[in-house]
């Protein structure tokens, strides 16, 4: 008998280690739910309506920019959801990576966040990819949700929630999935003209805007890539 | 504006954004740059209010 040995309870060892980065995304990014928690009651915003956001948006940047509107006493709300634009492009994506379909859509939908794509996306087979984006996506929810009840009700305890760093923990988390992928060329272009636009554009723009700038620029250097390296090394072609 | 129909709007259109993005068909992404064009300056547009409200 020749067959492969499988790991027990039918997962792979992709989809264990999909679990693992998930759970260390989830603990990363839900730790900032607390300061979105604790500034929602410091804008004014009731512990009903600040955990209703955090259920229904679940969107930490769109969350953000509505309290301070609705905090600032502004009436333009429907501008907020504008900074989660880029889950367009997550869909698009997802859509082929995890063959969704039919009333499934409408749960991924919800649970597409910069955080699920980016685990999904960085898997190496289809089975990791499902597994990384369930885990990711319900983990956050229920996590999220936890952490921005907790900013709640430790808010006043907590004082300004901006000294404890917390929001550059979920930046650590996209610079560790994103570093096993800059092996090749065209990657490591694509990030460094990614970080290069925002930073340039970061100061100058509303929130939102600068990463989807930033994508523009990515796409149009995954999008002359080839035809720079044909020009450059012609003996590589092949008859 | 009431803060609940605030709170319901916001979810709503973020939900459409999320939704879209699997509505869309995929030979759309052999033209990755049109869809990110197409995102930006719908967002442009928007990001620009909400920096006015």
């Amino acid at each position: 008998m020749t067959g492969r040995i499988r790991p027990a309870h039918g997962t792979s060892p992709a989809q264990h280690a999909a679990v693992r980065q998930a759970l260390s995304v989830v603990t990363a990014s839900s730790l900032y739910g607390v300061s979105f928690g604790a500034l929602s009651v410091a804008s004014g915003l009731s512990v009903l309506h600040t955990c209703l956001l955090s259920l229904l948006l679940f969107s930490a940047g769109s969350q953000f920019a509505l309290i301070g509107i609705l905090g600032g006493g502004g009436t333009a709300v429907a501008t907020a959801p504008l900074l989660g634009a880029r889950n367009s492009l997550y869909g698009l994506q997802l859509g082929l990576l995890l063959g969704a379909r039919g009333w499934r859509r409408l749960v991924i939908a919800h649970l597409t966040l910069d955080e699920s794509t980016a685990i999904a996306v960085s898997q190496p087979g289809e089975g990791a990819r499902r597994v990384g984006f369930w885990v990711t996506g319900i983990g956050l929810l229920l996590a999220w949700n936890l952490a921005t009840f907790a900013g709640v009700l430790g808010g006043n305890a907590m004082g300004d929630p901006k000294q404890y760093g917390l929001d550059a923990a979920a930046s650590a988390a996209f610079i560790a999935l994103l570093w096993p992928h800059l092996r090749a060329r065209q990657p490591v272009a694509v990030a460094i003209i990614a970080a290069v636009i925002t930073a340039m554009l970061v100061q100058a723009f509303p929130q939102g805007l600068p990463v989807l700038v930033a994508a523009l620029g990515g796409a149009l250097v995954t999008w002359f890539w080839p035809t720079a390296t044909r020009q450059r090394s012609p003996k590589s072609s092949r008859p | 504006m009431s803060t609940w129909i605030a709170a319901i709007a916001a979810s709503a259109i973020a939900y459409a954004f999320k939704l879209a993005g699997f509505a869309i068909p995929s030979r759309w992404l052999e033209r990755p740059f049109l869809v990110v064009v197409i995102l930006a300056a719908a967002s442009a547009a928007g990001l620009r209010a909400l920096s006015w409200h």
